[in-house]
């Protein structure tokens, strides 16, 4: 039998090819990282239970291959994810510029409560930064999202940015279940209240 | 995995082949943000069949990890239900739970957030999560919320919401498309695939469209004719007067989207025509697959989790896309075969059972339609907004279906008891001579593939064990060309959960070995004499939706005591007949209707084993509570949460009573508990022991399951007993005896 757990949340890792989105997931169920780059077909999924205020939360996280010859696939498990992290490739402007058009993809597919952040990638590779970090924050804050940069290999922020998405993620259903009662559940959801909440610990990095 | 693909507007239906590729080619390459041409099949196709299979696999991994969600959440729904069932007030004079009177004399009262009904402070709870001001929701009203956290149903503002695409066609082993293969794995068109489902339910839950298989699928694991737990809650909660105070438009079109979304809707149509807005927390596959905007359900306040005539209407082919899309991953249907005959026949390549008539020709197009699984779900979608009268389904067109569509659908279900159809009598009596069985061939049984097995009768410890060792050449049943085969036993007659024992699943193979030995306890010479021992092989499935491959069944009678027989028979697929003629009883096989009229008149409420033993050492009687096998269900789930009593009559005050632990949704617990009794030997021979089983529940008085009492003035098995106690000092004697309900022992 599985463990128990309180809640399953469902996550979805999507950003250009090689980002380094596989990475990040492995680095954040299996704290380890593989520098050889092996082309995520189509998709695929790992499980990592965390707790958070108490509660057991099951996270299962999706990666899905950034080649656009798997979008359809990949397109497909939007709609299934709480959370979604966007993720770009610091010393790759293009895949940063991507964004934009991954952010797009989100509205189109995902479910429109769908909680977001911005991973800048590849931050160990400082010598090689195409994309300042200014820049990334400025780009989530024009979105409401939040931001933070990552190493995978060098396992930086790595569990900070599952672990804010999932509180995100946990901020709005307990807002949602306990606060609306009897208003209409699906309200909109104010992103910008819900950032300022919670994640102080990650705040100097948005503003 | 098409089914949020093909997103939003008019033409998400469209097909795809030409279309899309003319659009396709217009679309620069790599940030072809897609509006609503859908392009992607196009994408899709480039995709090589290793690729594709490295990604079913995946799926096939979330979808094992999601029916355990589905468990999960099952059993969270069940909880909840069964508060729901105890409440014991009306809500205004007395709380809602605890039936306490409220007001000035009574309890302090408060009102529930979100039922609006009347609790007492106890059964309150209180909560401020951030608000002004505290509320307070009554016990159930909160459990209800917890519910919706716990499932992702405040997420997709309905449960369950997964949303995994279904397997892609693999083009050298996927066997959806190919014609011809369809032809060689479905020989028979009247393979009567329905059987696992028709022992459970009534014809009316046959006539649903394809959920209901679902269901019938997987029934041992939870509908077993008690309760299909989810699907009919809603009109649990129609009953208790939840919420269902008013058929408002919402509540109504909820219901109409139930009834388009196959399975809830037949659910809710066979069993709460009266229903309200409460939500359908139905946590079938079939919408767990559609985008989250289908999966919204009439919400729980109608106002809540309402949703719109449009999300309605969307959804609904959405559902039935993704009925189809089950299908779409196992083996084809036969009903692919555009020869009409075939069409009233259940549709055996699915795990479904038939749908009604009219799916045929859905289904038949989807077929046709070939790889691109959207376009199934599309035309079933549109042939069924037809019969449904058109996006608006107005209600009373809805309705109207409702009832024309359960006629329609009987006969299919109904074929199942009343007349032995082709198949079946095709099929020589195999258990006749199970030796010849061994021999024994035929097109369909072979292809269901062949079941070694041993059983072997202990008459000292009144046991019989059942060694599945394994089975060879199964018919694949998932889209793999495997199967995930488990074997499940039976004791006909009887009820079905408490002799139900099953091996372990086996994963993707079709030649499984379990090696596995199954015991029932407590059998004695008469159950041999009269039972049946009924041995199927399963395809367990994602989403509990497990598929019956083939049984066979073992009249027990012919065992003989204390020697093992070794059986390698094919597997044959048995429609219970009620009435099967002179052969039924001929062949010795228990036909399962007839057997359960047999059964219900001896009323088994289980069986017990008592040890009684009068120590000289310590001075007193130590009885010894080992197990109980097969009691009586008594819980919605299925399952009892039973317990054992034991009273020492008369004159022994409180010493007299002891009680076992709770043993939690079992029919066969097992106890292993001893109580002490401070008594002369002497004084012993005037006593009786009362034994009673009961079944546990929280909030309310619990149920009494059976009982036997133990004395010098019962008679026959207990009187023996007793005596052989009184007279065998320091000796353990263990027998079984039989539970009887209350009359039998007040009459004793």
């Amino acid at each position: 039998m599985a463990k128990t757990y309180d809640y399953l949340f469902k996550l979805l890792l999507i950003g250009d090819s090689g980002v380094g989105k596989t990475c990040l997931l492995f680095r954040f169920s299996e704290d380890a990282f593989n520098t050889t780059f092996i082309s995520t077909i189509g998709i695929d999924f790992k499980i990592r239970t965390i707790e958070l205020d108490g509660k057991k939360i099951k996270l299962q996280i999706w990666d899905t291959a950034g080649q656009e010859r798997f979008r359809t696939i990949t397109t497909a498990y939007y709609r299934g994810a709480m959370g979604i992290m966007l993720v770009y490739d610091i010393t790759n402007e293009k895949s940063f510029d991507n964004i934009k058009n991954w952010i797009r993809n989100i509205e189109e597919h995902a479910s429109s409560d769908v909680e977001r952040m911005i991973l800048g990638n590849k931050c160990d590779m400082n010598e090689k930064r195409q994309v300042s970090k200014e820049k990334g924050e400025k780009l989530a804050i024009d979105y409401g999202i939040k931001f933070l940069e990552t190493s995978a290999k060098s396992s930086i922020n790595v569990e900070e940015a599952f672990f804010t998405l999932a509180r995100d993620i946990m901020t709005k259903l307990n807002r949602k279940m306990n606060d609306n009662s009897s208003s209409g559940a699906g309200g909109p959801v104010k992103i910008t209240e819900n950032r300022s909440k919670k994640s102080s610990f990650f705040r100097c990095t948005l503003l | 995995m098409t089914d949020t693909v093909f997103g939003s507007s008019t033409d998400r239906w469209m097909c795809p082949n030409d279309r899309a590729m003319s659009l396709r080619a217009k679309v620069p390459a790599g940030w072809s943000v897609r509006g609503n041409q859908p392009e992607r099949p196009r994408t899709q196709e480039e995709l090589t069949d290793e690729e594709k299979e490295i990604i079913n696999r995946v799926i096939a991994r979330a979808e094992k990890m999601e029916e355990m969600e589905q468990e999960r959440i099952g059993r969270l729904m069940n909880r909840l239900e069964d508060m729901r069932r105890s409440v014991a007030g009306d809500g205004v004079s007395r709380c809602i739970l605890c039936g306490e009177q409220l007001g000035l004399l009574g309890s302090a009262c408060v009102v529930c957030e979100d039922c609006k009904k009347n609790v007492c402070t106890k059964c309150g709870i209180e909560t401020t999560n951030s608000r002004p001001h505290s509320i307070w929701l009554c016990k159930i009203c909160s459990e209800q919320r917890e519910v919706w956290k716990r499932s992702g149903a405040w997420f997709f503002k309905g449960l369950p919401k997964q949303v995994l695409p279904q397997p892609m066609p693999v083009s050298k082993s996927k066997p959806p498309q190919a014609p011809s293969e369809l032809a060689s794995s479905e020989p028979s068109a009247q393979d009567p695939k329905l059987y696992s489902r028709t022992q459970s339910r009534g014809p009316a839950d046959a006539g649903l469209p394809t959920e209901q298989d679902s269901y019938g699928g997987s029934e041992e694991k939870r509908a077993t004719g008690r309760k299909p737990v989810k699907a009919r809650e809603p009109s649990h909660d129609a009953e208790r007067g939840y919420s269902s105070e008013e058929e408002s438009p919402a509540a109504y079109r909820g219901r109409k989207g139930m009834r388009q979304r196959p399975e809830a809707g037949g659910e809710a149509v066979a069993t709460a025509p009266g229903r309200g807005s409460y939500p359908a927390l139905s946590r079938k596959p079939s919408e767990a697959r559609m985008g989250p905007s289908g999966g919204e359900y009439a919400g729980g306040e109608p106002d809540r989790w309402e949703y719109s005539a449009d999300s309605e209407v969307s959804r609904s082919p959405g559902g039935v896309k993704r009925a189809n899309s089950v299908q779409g991953s196992r083996p084809p249907p036969p009903a692919a075969s555009p020869s009409p005959a075939a069409q009233p026949a259940p549709p055996a390549g699915s795990r479904q059972g038939p749908g009604p008539g009219g799916r045929f020709p859905e289904r038949q197009v989807s077929q046709l339609m070939g790889p691109l699984q959207a376009e199934p779900g599309y035309s079933a979608g549109a042939a069924r907004d037809e019969r449904g009268g058109g996006g608006g389904y107005p209600g009373a067109v809805a309705r109207e279906e409702r009832t024309a569509r359960q006629p329609a659908a009987y006969p299919q279900a109904a074929a199942v008891p009343v007349p032995p159809t082709p198949a079946r009598q095709q099929q020589p009596p195999q258990d006749e001579e199970e030796d010849e069985a061994n021999s024994y061939d035929s097109d369909e049984a072979t292809t269901l593939g062949t079941l070694e097995f041993s059983l072997l009768y202990d008459q000292d410890n009144s046991s019989l064990q059942c060694t599945l060792i394994k089975a060879k050449g199964l018919k694949p049943m998932d889209s793999n060309g495997l199967a995930d085969p488990y074997v499940k036993l039976h004791l006909l007659p009887g009820a079905s959960k408490s002799n139900k024992l099953r091996t372990k699943t086996l994963r993707n193979t079709r030649n499984p070995v379990w090696n596995e030995t199954l015991v029932y306890h407590g059998i004695t010479d008469e159950d041999m004499q009269r039972k049946t021992l009924r041995i199927s092989v399963c395809d367990e499935d994602k989403f509990g939706h497990n598929e019956f491959i083939g049984e066979t069944r073992f009249s027990l009678k012919k065992l003989k005591p204390n020697q093992k027989k070794n059986f390698n028979i094919c597997l044959e697929r048995v429609i219970p007949m009620k009435r099967a003629g002179t052969t039924g009883s001929a062949r010795g096989m228990a036909l399962y209707e007839e057997e359960v009229e047999r059964g219900s008149e001896v009323d088994e409420r289980g069986k017990i084993l008592v040890s009684l033993m009068y120590s000289t050492q310590q001075g007193g009687l130590i009885v010894g509570i080992v197990r109980c096998v097969h009691l009586a269900a008594m819980d919605a789930n299925g399952y009892s949460d039973p317990f054992v009593k034991l009273w020492l009559k008369p004159d022994m005050g409180k010493k007299a009573k002891h009680k076992t632990q709770i043993k939690k949704k079992t029919l066969n617990p097992e106890f292993n508990e001893e109580f002490f009794y401070d008594i002369k030997h002497s004084d012993l021979a005037k006593k009786s022991l009362d034994i009673s089983v009961w079944d546990y529940d929280i909030g309310k008085s619990n149920d009494y399951i059976g009982g036997c009492q133990l004395g010098i003035t019962a008679k026959g098995e207990r009187l023996k007993h007793w005596y052989e106690c009184l007279k065998n000092k320091d000796q353990k004697i263990e027998r079984w005896h039989t539970l009887q309900n209350e009359n039998h022992i007040a009459s004793d």
